[in-house]
């Protein structure tokens, strides 16, 4: 007769784990200009001028764009350099 | 006429500034340098936007280990700009250097906004002539040396 096979418990860590991707979001505001947000893009993410004045674009438009994405850690790290700079930037999970 | 502010063929922002401009942006970096003695200063709720939208807690959490970094920032910016402004014209500043006199002179420009109640855009058509005049200057000074930044990059 064999031992009973012993009950493995959850990792309760590992269970709620959520590793859902953060979003870096910007939303619109009527104060920062198009150039100057265009030139934040691309100085702190490193986008080409047409991806930096699209997203520009989508935030003046739309209100908001997702700008960035990754480990809530990398994601907070830019939304710090987002509010050094003056722009209105918030973090969600997608 | 030459241009106030200029990049220089080595990579340089050169900034000239009459007696004018010099004691209005020395009086913007006073008057950021004031935001949080006043309660309830809409200038500074505007520097100081949540992180997280509908978690109070992460937010707080966020602006714990963040605020004070970015305060920092803000201040050296500030003092570096007074240099700055100090010195002779025109001044020659480096890229990073100049980066900080954008971001101080953005900030300037997101304060008084606030403070003015601007809120969407036709809020501008009730402006005061000299709420008017102090964007409207601090904007064209933050274009102008974005425009010089974004050619260096």
């Amino acid at each position: 007769m064999t031992a009973p096979a012993p009950v493995i418990e959850p990792d309760v860590d590992e269970a709620t784990h959520d590793d859902r991707p953060w979003q870096l979001v910007v939303w619109d505001d009527p104060v920062n200009t198009i150039a100057y947000v265009i030139y934040v893009f691309r100085k702190l993410f490193g986008y080409s001028e047409r991806k930096a004045t699209e997203l520009t674009m989508q935030v003046h438009n739309e209100g908001r764009s997702m700008v960035s994405d990754g480990p809530r850690e990398k994601v907070e790290a830019e939304c710090y350099q987002l509010h050094a700079y003056g722009l209105w930037a918030t973090i969600e999970q997608s | 006429m030459d241009r106030q502010i200029r990049a220089t063929e080595d990579g340089r922002i050169a900034l000239a500034l009459h007696h004018g401009d010099v004691a209005f942006l020395a009086e913007m970096v006073e008057m950021l340098n004031g935001v949080g003695d006043v309660e309830d200063d809409p200038g500074k709720a505007r520097l100081n936007v949540p992180a997280y939208l509908g978690d109070v807690n992460a937010a707080d959490e966020f602006r714990h280990l963040m605020g004070d970094e970015i305060e920092d920032g803000r201040a050296r910016d500030r003092k570096a700009m007074l240099e700055v402004l100090a010195s002779d014209s025109p001044a020659l500043v480096d890229q990073e250097q100049a980066l900080g006199i954008l971001r101080v002179a953005n900030e300037a420009r997101l304060v008084l906004a606030a403070r003015l109640g601007i809120e969407v855009e036709s809020d501008y058509e009730n402006l005061d002539v000299e709420g008017a005049v102090s964007l409207h200057y601090l904007g064209l000074f933050v274009e102008e040396l974005t425009h010089e930044l974004a050619g260096l990059l």
